[in-house]
């Protein structure tokens, strides 16, 4: 699944570090969701479009599981 | 935060419990032959084996656990890590903590029938290292997957 959270993130000077840390999550799980490895869970998804203020189809590109 | 409150207890309480089981193995890996002499030198050599690893293990977990107890980023680092949702996913692929029990088990019970049978002993260690390396190959494949 695509998602634009390198791009928020570079936007905001933030690193993957610190952004697994505001979120309660791993470096590696934050890599692994921007190279679209790993498919946030729904709690996840949220709190990562919450800490960027924007709603999660803003932040992941849910199209590929519209019928 | 609650969670994190609620963590430093449960790290404690591990703190206790892996001090209690490094006394433990202590006493085996020095008294073992006088505690369990009626035990097959082999297998006496191999609880002992274990009860050394075991005890360099709870010693390096113990330390990791007093740092995130004296640290309150080295604790949220280590929640985060604990309950992180891709590494819950990749235990469980991997079988853990099951097949962990279950090692333990045949371990055990590979060191009680040792006592009777040498062969069963060898053949039920070579089962549970085997299953122990089926699990680690598997977390391994899946930390690259996922």
């Amino acid at each position: 699944m695509q998602t634009k959270i390198k791009e928020l993130r570079k936007a905001r000077k933030l690193s993957q570090e610190e952004l697994a840390l505001a979120v309660g999550t791993t470096r590696q799980t934050i890599t692994s969701i921007e190279t679209g490895k790993y498919i946030a869970s729904l709690p996840l998804a949220f709190k990562i479009a919450h800490y960027f203020g924007l709603a999660i189809e803003e932040v992941f590109d849910l199209s590929e599981f519209i019928v | 935060m609650q969670h994190l409150t609620q963590y430093r207890k449960t790290l404690k309480l591990r703190v206790f419990a892996l001090s209690a089981l490094m006394l433990v193995t202590l006493a085996v890996a020095l008294f073992g032959d006088r505690i369990l002499h009626q035990l097959n030198p082999v297998v006496l050599g191999f609880l002992r084996g274990v009860c050394i690893g075991g005890e360099g293990f709870a010693c390096i977990i113990g330390i990791r656990y007093r740092k995130a107890l004296h640290s309150d980023d080295a604790l949220q680092r280590m929640y985060n890590a604990e309950n992180d949702e891709r590494m819950k996913a990749i235990r469980a692929k991997a079988g853990i903590p099951v097949i962990l029990i279950t090692s333990v088990c045949m371990m055990l019970a590979a060191v009680a029938a040792g006592h009777f049978n040498l062969i069963v002993f060898y053949t039920l260690t070579a089962a549970a290292l085997a299953q122990l390396l089926l699990s680690c190959g598997l977390k391994l494949f899946y930390r690259h997957k996922l």
